[in-house]
């Protein structure tokens, strides 16, 4: 039974509604860094995560439309998406003449489960002028809902294209919290727990990123040269990923950018450039100003 | 048959989509080549970024934050550097800059998801985050031209003549313009660097659009400060001098544009180019085409005929152009924006090593 | 084989995926590249229908080469037994059998598939396997036209690949390796599902990989706990544990007729007296005391012919039928022929439909597909739509693929007036034996006796249900109980009730003569005694992992595993060892629980005349046939036939290159019926292949899953899979809605061009297949075109399943008007 609870805020609860976010709350003790090592060799493209992960986070369904890209009618992670399987149909390969059975078919369908990369250096955590975004005790990158107030900043800055403002509901930003809730009780997000294949692996980045290294090593081992792994190297946005995947083919292919770089990066030259513009720009008003002929 | 058609092909040529396509290629330097684009690969070409959510309130409050912060600074040059004569500007300046900063905060609190929220933006002062310096921006420059503009009425007398008012009219303004102008600049250009601190590739590949806003900031707002001026009476020494830090400024925002154009090479497309998703054909007539080089020709003709300045209407429309075009400018930009987060293939690209 | 694993099994895939990973290889023949293609190290596209000649060509090839597990055929199977002198094989008589009556359409007589025997009815063996009459020439001579040419013109299968699976197959069985086989509803809702198995079965009996740690033949069930469903039947000709249901048209009026004809002299089966006396005391308690059991077997209802499915739709579009049970099934738009289905519910006097929303069975009588009108004024039936509980809302246990029987926990209440299936038939049980309580009738007798006391001691706690019956009495019941302290005190006090009688250990404790009580014999020991649930079980450690749930029989995770080891008892190698015979304790012992009797010695030889298990020698592992061997060839049992034959799907592109025969001779036609009119061979209306599938996103009808926005999302709209050169043809674009054909309907879908799907060339033809998903309806959120609309009505002969999975139509761009 929900019991319907009606809700008039007091006076005292409205001051402290208004106060509490400007109050710096006791910080958690730090743990080790938690991630998600997404293995696309390996999905089945059953969408049990997206599932999942609507059904945790109580987020609503995706508008019914068949998209006719592929098995994929998801299309895109949005404020209220925060998995989603693609789904890569190439058919028709050339086919490499070697007698063995290869480890996949030479025709593929890539599936693969993308999610919320975690960055090191998170874009949107940079670039969030409310400190809404922080980064958790587990090192994962969260957006307060309570602190939020939508100025859409996060949006452009992500170069994954994964965080969104959620324009129905709450009008804030939102994107997958890695399940936070479940991590403080020591619990799996519910992408991982709800994967049949263990295609979403979630752990201690260090030992995952391990885990990665020697499962593309294995895949390569057994001729599968395409075999790459994606944010696991720290040079993706100076610190990588923890939040990283093994793909099976460039990551183009799964609409990832190559090596993105980090818009924090950019204010300080953008800000030279227009420092020198002010002079310029001072110079000239001076100069005429001045000039009285 | 032959010889009807090829002065058609011609006159083809030189249809103004074909002029602002020949523009872009010629500006930016990149060639569009479909089927080599159409090579690369993408996830059903589906967007790899998320649009940008900012909309009309964003365009508007970049145009008057700009006039805030350059109309301010303007004034203030006019007020340290400027003959008597050129107090006017500094007057008309500061006035102009408290008004065109008035709207400003509606505009920015109505773009928030959750507007009652906007004191938030009051829990971080975060040097890495534009947005967080820019709203630290607003707030110190409220103060400065606040407290300058009031000076200016208690001086000019619109306050009355009460005790407190004449205290205030003692205050020493000029000791604020200093740093209420370094202010300003930062208003003036932290927008550009706030895009330019995103990843939508025509904000930020060529990292000069914080230049150019500002640019843009002080051309706007001579133009606006002239035709203020240009209706009241004022010396003619001062127009003129008005006048020629417009073409200076002017020219500069060109080559600043130019400039953007070659370093975003590829990622300029959607503002220049001319597909059906692209603004090129509204950037090439209403930016650059009568909001730059229009009224810099103009001007040109004007300084060189040695026309007097007194002459209203052709130092109005100058003043319009500039003011339309500073407008378009920022329009094109933030919705060049949108296309360009759209459009997966130069996203990719973009992010190559 | 005929299953897509990843999509309608995900979670049993996750184990594929594993094994793939430890260096399995995953082969995946299938019509239709699906998300199990995907994963797989090979993917064999072939036309949907075709199944027995690829099969075919793997057994003609094994024979050819040699490349059989010679011992293990020659021991185990029987390869070496003699058919009678008068069988004829569909060799001679062009793609029949003898025995067969043209007239009726079935195999008369069968008599000349049987053993030739000696004077004590035992088969007579040639060990040298050389004799014409025996099994291995038979199966020489019978696979001699399955070449791989024929593959490659029959199945569409180029040599090369076919040559790739023949070779991964032999390297990877023998004594060191075994390979498993998979298939599910893709070979059986075909015309000649059974046989298409039984092909499967002997390619596995002649590798070796039957009894044997990862070999087997996985049949891959369509739905949780369907194998529940066959075990503890809702089947018309099953009682529980596989004993046939008595029929009127056999001799079967007294149980002593029913046990001569339905069990056997030798084998396992020779128990049947046991497990019916069993069944007979759980079902009809004090009443089935009597000393020779016949008056509660006359209880059992006798059928009268065939009563399933779509036979009975028949019957009730005729008006025959008068009130019909709908347990979450739902036929207006999950069975085949779902027009007819829809028009035959229209004939009833009442429905009752139990499910968890208004599905289109329950609502057929004023809405239909494409918004259809329906006039409820014209359609006569009563239906009452009662809700029904979840899985997770009630108590009960699944019974998964692998025979393990898992016992699920209540998680919450269902909601509202919501009730278990078991709250429904225990009240509905209640009520009636009110009703009749009074009735001398001696038709009403039967359900006066019935036993039927599954009351809780106590309400659940933290429920709102009072009146909830127990699952856990009804599973004891199932498990078996004692009915008297002993024999001597049968039919005098005092007597156990359900609820105090001690737990049967096991199968092996019942007793034929009325003091136990069973209501499953192959469940017996899943409760074994108070508090020890092991179904409930969750322990996953060990190999295999015995604690994990309960398989049946008596906990056995491979069946027949006697097989494990080689004649002499050794393991057939040591990475293979599973089951062996210990010299020193004189038993069979091993890692699972030993498929034989314990204390049989490998080189037991049975007595002449010998009988029951006694009868079975200690080198003869597959114990419930009576002569302990695996059928290479099915001396009876099967109505179509004692080896697989292939026939052309009732509706084919093309003639049977094989034979004369065009398709099984012996399905259920049913060309009468008007609503069921069959498209010809090649028939140019009609000339591309359809084949329908799942997706993991819906269940079935969608019954279940289109009630979900998520799910909706994920899966929104019926399409049509057709390759970018058949949409060429029919200058359909990608996305654009398209018109589906066949005789029997019309439906619409939006057109998914994709290489995944291929044209075949058959016989220098190219041949076109589409293939569908069927999970849409016209109620729920999501509503969508009735794929079982297109399907036809002609049933496999021994199971009367559907063809659904192999028929012809014809598309067209646009959308229905």
């Amino acid at each position: 039974m929900i019991v319907e609870t009606s809700q008039r805020t007091t006076s005292p609860e409205l001051v402290q509604n208004i106060v509490s976010p400007l109050l710096k709350q006791p910080v958690p003790p730090m743990q080790p860094a938690m991630g998600f090592f997404t293995d696309t060799s390996i999905c089945i493209g059953c969408k049990a995560c997206e599932v999942a992960c609507k059904q945790w986070n109580e987020l609503p369904a995706n508008e019914a439309h068949w998209s006719g890209t592929s098995y994929d009618n998801t299309r895109q992670l949005s404020a209220t998406t925060w998995r989603h399987v693609q789904f890569i149909e190439q058919i028709g390969r050339e086919r490499p003449q070697i007698s063995t059975l290869p480890f996949f078919n030479n025709d593929r369908w890539l599936m693969h489960s993308d999610v919320c990369k975690h960055c090191a250096n998170a874009p949107c955590q940079e670039a969030c002028p409310t400190g809404a975004i922080i980064r958790t005790e587990f090192d994962t990158v969260y957006v307060q809902q309570d602190i939020c107030n939508g100025c859409g900043y996060c949006v452009v800055a992500c170069p994954f294209g994964v965080i969104a403002r959620d324009e129905h509901a709450s009008h804030t930003a939102r994107k997958c919290t890695l399940c936070y809730d479940r991590m403080k009780d020591g619990i799996e997000p519910a992408c991982a727990k709800a994967c049949p294949t263990d295609s979403i692996q979630y752990g201690e980045v260090e030992q995952l990123k391990a885990l990665a290294r020697e499962r593309v090593g294995l895949l390569h081992e057994r001729g599968v040269s395409e075999a790459r792994l994606y944010g696991v190297d720290d040079n993706m946005l100076d610190g990588g990923l923890n939040s990283f995947f093994l793909l099976l083919d460039e990551p183009a292919v799964y609409n990832l950018p190559q090596n993105p770089s980090r818009p924090s990066n950019n204010v300080v030259p953008a800000s030279l450039w227009s420092i020198v513009t002010a002079l310029v720009l001072s110079l000239l008003g001076i100069f005429f100003f001045s000039n009285n002929k | 048959m032959q010889q009807i058609r090829l002065p058609q092909a011609i006159v083809e040529r030189l249809t103004p989509t074909q002029i602002a396509e020949q523009l872009a290629t010629l500006t930016t330097g990149y060639t569009p080549d479909p089927e080599q684009e159409l090579r690369e690969s993408t996830y059903y070409d589906l967007p790899v970024l998320k649009a940008p959510v900012w909309h009309w309130e964003i365009i508007w409050y970049f145009f008057f934050g700009g006039l805030a912060a350059g109309c301010y600074l303007l004034a203030s040059i006019a007020a340290l550097f400027g003959s008597r004569e050129d107090r006017i500007v500094a007057r008309t300046g500061y006035y102009l800059s408290l008004l065109a900063l008035l709207p400003c905060p509606p505009l920015l609190i109505k773009d928030l998801g959750r507007p009652e929220r906007f004191l938030h933006m009051l829990r971080m002062f975060k040097v890495r985050s534009p947005m967080s310096m820019g709203v630290w921006a607003v707030m110190s420059f409220s103060f400065f031209s606040g407290l300058t503009t009031l000076i200016q009425a208690a001086r000019d007398g619109l306050l009355g003549h009460a005790r407190g008012v004449r205290w205030l009219a003692l205050l020493p303004q000029s000791w604020l313009a200093l740093p209420g102008s370094a202010v300003a600049l930062l208003l003036g250009s932290y927008t550009g660097v706030l895009l330019t601190a995103t990843s939508i590739p025509l904000w930020s590949r060529s990292k000069l659009l914080g230049g150019i806003f500002l640019t843009s900031a002080v051309s706007t707002s001579i133009a606006l400060i002239s035709f203020v001026l240009r209706l009241v009476r004022t010396p003619l020494g001062t127009l003129h001098k008005l006048e020629r830090l417009e073409w200076s400024v002017l020219l500069l925002e060109m080559l600043g544009l130019l400039a953007f154009l070659r370093a975003s090479g590829r990622a300029a497309r959607p503002l220049v180019g001319t597909a059906p998703t692209e603004h090129g054909t509204t950037f090439w007539r209403f930016v650059f085409g009568t909001g730059l080089a229009l009224p810099w020709l103009l001007q040109t003709l004007s300084l060189l005929t040695k026309r007097s300045p007194q002459r209203r209407f052709p130092g109005l429309l100058i003043s319009l152009l500039v003011l339309l075009g500073g407008y378009f400018l920022r329009r094109t930009m933030v919705e060049a924006g949108h296309t360009s987060s759209q459009d997966a293939r130069t996203t990719l690209w973009n992010a190559q090593s | 084989m005929g299953s897509n694993m990843a999509e309608a099994h995900p979670v049993a895939f996750a184990n594929v995926v594993k094994a793939k990973e430890r260096g399995a290889k995953v082969i995946h023949v299938d019509p239709h590249y699906s998300r199990t293609s995907a994963l797989a190290n090979l993917h064999i596209p072939i036309r949907a229908g075709s199944d027995i000649v690829f099969l075919g060509a793997i057994i003609r090839y094994l024979l050819e080469n040699n490349a059989y597990f010679h011992d293990y055929v020659l021991h185990y199977t029987n390869a070496a037994t003699l058919i009678r002198e008068d069988y004829r094989d569909s060799e001679d008589l062009d793609g029949l059998f003898s025995g067969f009556d043209p007239e009726t359409g079935v195999y008369s007589d069968q008599s000349s598939w049987d053993y030739q025997r000696d004077a004590n009815g035992q088969p007579l063996t040639d060990p040298s396997m050389q004799h014409p009459r025996c099994v291995l020439q038979i199966l020489r001579r019978h696979f001699a036209r399955y070449t791989p040419e024929m593959v490659e013109h029959v199945c569409g299968v180029p040599h090369e690949q076919w040559a790739q699976v023949m070779d991964t197959l032999i390297e990877n069985s023998g004594r060191e390796r075994t390979t498993a086989l998979c298939y599910a509803v893709g070979w059986t809702q075909q015309s000649k599902g059974v046989q298409i198995i039984r092909a499967g079965t002997i390619v596995q009996l002649l590798l070796g990989n039957i009894g044997r740690p990862g070999g087997g033949i996985m049949a891959l069930r369509g739905h949780a706990s369907i194998q529940g469903s066959t075990d503890v039947p809702t089947l018309y000709d099953l009682l529980s544990g596989y004993m046939p249901q008595p029929s009127a048209q056999l001799p079967q009026q007294t149980l002593a007729q029913y046990i001569a004809t339905a069990g056997q002299k030798t084998g396992w089966w020779s128990h049947l007296p046991v497990y019916i006396r069993s069944l007979l005391k759980a079902w009809y308690g004090k009443a089935a005391d009597e000393q020779d059991g016949n008056c509660s077997y006359r209880w059992l209802p006798k059928i009268t012919g065939d009563h399933s499915h779509l036979v009975t739709s028949y019957a009730m579009l005729d008006g025959k039928v008068r009130g019909y049970f709908l347990f979450g099934q739902n036929p207006a738009a999950g069975s085949s022929s779902a027009r007819m289905q829809r028009k035959a519910l229209e004939q009833l006097d009442w429905l009752v439909v139990r499910d968890l929303y208004e599905v289109e069975s329950a609502a057929f009588w004023y809405k239909g597909p494409h918004g259809d009108a329906v006039d409820p004024s014209k359609i006569k039936t009563e239906v009452f739509l009662l809700p029904a509980a979840a899985s997770t809302e009630k108590e009960g246990s699944f019974t998964n693929t692998q025979r393990v029987i898992q016992w699920r926990d209540k998680a919450v209440d269902p909601p509202a007036d919501a009730r278990s299936d078991l709250w429904f038939v225990y009240h509905l049980g209640k009520r009636l034996k009110e009703l009749y309580a009074t009735s001398r009738k001696r038709q009403d007798q039967a359900l006066l006796a019935l036993t039927w006391d599954y009351q809780r001691e106590e309400p659940e706690t933290n429920s709102y249900i009072l009146d909830e019956p127990d699952a856990l009495l009804v599973l004891k019941e199932i498990n078996g109980y004692y009915v008297h302290p002993s024999a001597h005190t049968i039919g005098r006090r005092p007597t156990y009730t359900l609820r105090d009688a001690p737990h049967i250990a096991g199968f092996a404790a019942l007793k034929a003569d009325g003091s136990t009580a069973c209501g499953s014999w192959i469940y017996s020991g899943v409760y074994p005694e108070p508090g020890n649930n092991r179904a409930a079980s969750r322990i996953a450690a060990g190999y295999p992992p015995l604690q994990w749930g309960y398989a049946w029989p008596a906990n056995r995770r491979i069946l027949y595993n006697r097989a494990s080891a080689d004649p002499q008892g050794r393991p057939w190698s040591d990475r293979k060892k599973y089951i062996w015979w210990d010299e020193q304790q004189k038993q069979w012992t091993g890692y699972d629980v030993p498929d034989f009797p314990l204390s049989k010695a490998p080189d037991y030889i049975p007595p002449p005349g010998a009988t029951g298990m006694d009868a079975i020698s200690g080198n003869s592992p597959f114990i419930m046939q009576p002569d302990g061997k695996g059928w290479l060839f099915a001396p009876k049992g099967l109505k179509d036939g004692p080896l697989p034959t292939h026939y052309e799907a009732v509706e084919s592109p093309v003639h049977n290159a094989m034979y004369h025969q065009q398709s099984n001779p012996t399905a259920k036609y049913f060309k009468d019926r008007p609503d069921n009119r069959l498209v010809t061979v090649a028939d140019a209306n009609y000339p591309i292949v359809i084949t329908t599938y799942r997706l993991t996103e819906h269940h079935v009808s969608g019954a279940m899953t289109r009630w979900l926005p998520w799910l909706n999302a994920l899966q929104p709209t019926l399409f049509a899979e057709l390759s970018p050169e058949l949409a060429t043809e029919r200058k359909i674009k990608h996305g654009d809605w398209i018109v589906i054909s066949t005789p029997r309907g019309e439906i619409e879908a939006r057109a998914m061009v994709t290489r995944r799907v291929r044209p075949l060339r058959i016989n220098e033809h190219v041949v076109h297949q589409i293939g569908l998903p069927f999970h849409w309806g016209f109620q729920g959120k999501a509503t969508g075109s009735i794929t079982n609309d297109l399907a036809h009505t002609v049933l496999e002969p021994n199971v009367s399943i559907q063809e659904a999975k192999a028929f012809m139509c014809n598309v067209r761009s646009g959308r229905l008007a």
